[in-house]
């Protein structure tokens, strides 16, 4: 790899983490901001409780049970962001790609929601093991994932299969539109050149079936 | 004299106990948990303030600012944000945001905002008319 390469390699890898870990703590304040204002409601009617409007237990009910359902999902984007942080610890592990991919795609679950993208995932029965760098995995399945919103279709949906085809491992991101566009193609191509190389994977763009397959030979599989 | 606001966030639960927090210290509140539901309602109604969130689906809250200031450059725009960057709150000022607020709030600070926007529309209300009957004056000619 030369010397450009490596520094653009890098940096985006940093911005990847950035971005990821941006995001995440920008849901992670929604909820702080939800728990406020419960607990303040709480007050509120405390407080009018002392003027003598009678508390309603029902109420109190439910703001207890707002409250404990912003902890639990904050306590959720905790635990994701802090599986994506472990995720750079060693350069090659045994992930399940489920697991991983599911991860990926919720870290991206703000960002889709800004451009008003939903993303539908299938994922085999079956549990898949590869033997991959997590964080480079992660970048790459990221990038593909913001190149097919850009050119998603107008029902702003973007559908992610992962799936075993005869020996290999398939990552299907479907209901692409524009695919013959040379230019974009080239972008994301030189983009993940670096890391496809690195986790052994190629990358094919299907303009005819409106797709983009990443694809693992069966070697990777332990 | 009650405070008209509109509060514009796509966390419903967020903006459902905000605006019942306001109601009880005798605001007037309506929601909208999207940008384009928020112009809907500017377009059709009056407010004091406007508190926006930041980043929504669909709509860029700076987008959202911009395009309310065009369709009522009276308006005071409050934003809510999780975490402003120095950059996006530039901005946000230069497109005529009146100020920005860090989530979670804290409602008695929100609220002097929202006072002092009401304070600050009337001015340039005031004004507008001044302005309007001045003109309708030189151009009669008694």
């Amino acid at each position: 790899m030369n010397d450009s390469k490596f520094a653009i390699h890098s940096e985006d890898g940093v911005r990847f983490f950035g971005e990821t870990v941006a995001s995440v703590s920008h849901e992670i304040k929604n909820c702080l901001a939800i728990m406020n204002e419960s607990a303040g409601l709480l007050q509120d009617l405390v407080m009018l409780n002392q003027k003598g409007k009678p508390l309603d237990p029902a109420r109190i009910d439910r703001i207890a049970q707002q409250i404990s359902g912003q902890i639990k999902r904050a306590d959720t984007i905790v635990k994701n962001l802090n599986s994506f942080a472990h995720s750079s610890d060693v350069p090659e592990k045994n992930i399940d790609l489920s697991e991983t991919l599911s991860l990926t795609l919720a870290l991206a679950k703000r960002s889709a929601a800004n451009r008003g993208v939903s993303i539908h995932l299938t994922l085999p029965q079956k549990k898949i093991m590869i033997t991959t760098n997590p964080f480079f995995f992660m970048q790459v399945i990221r990038q593909c994932l913001d190149f097919s919103m850009a050119t998603v279709n107008p029902e702003k949906v973007v559908e992610v299969i992962l799936q075993l085809k005869e020996d290999n491992i398939e990552i299907v991101f479907k209901k692409l539109e524009d695919l013959e566009n040379q230019n974009q193609k080239m972008f994301i191509m030189e983009k993940l050149e670096i890391m496809l190389e690195k986790l052994g994977a190629h990358l094919d763009i299907n303009d005819e079936r409106s797709e983009m397959c990443l694809v693992f030979d069966s070697s990777h599989q332990k | 004299m009650t405070e008209k606001v509109l509060l514009v966030d796509d966390e419903q639960e967020f903006i459902d106990t905000l605006a019942e927090r306001m109601r009880n210290r005798g605001m007037d509140v309506e929601t909208a948990t999207s940008p384009k539901k928020a112009l809907q309602l500017v377009e059709e109604g009056s407010f004091d303030a406007v508190v926006l969130d930041l980043q929504m689906p669909e709509m860029d809250g700076l987008e959202a600012l911009r395009i309310l200031k065009e369709k009522r450059p009276e308006i005071q725009v409050i934003l809510l944000t999780g975490h402003a960057t120095v950059e996006k709150g530039i901005e946000a000022m230069k497109l005529g945001a009146m100020d920005l607020v860090e989530k979670p709030a804290d409602l008695s600070k929100l609220t002097e905002k929202i006072q002092k926007a009401q304070a600050k529309k009337m001015i340039l209300v005031e004004k507008k008319s001044e302005e309007k009957i001045k003109n309708i004056m030189m151009s009669k000619s008694w």
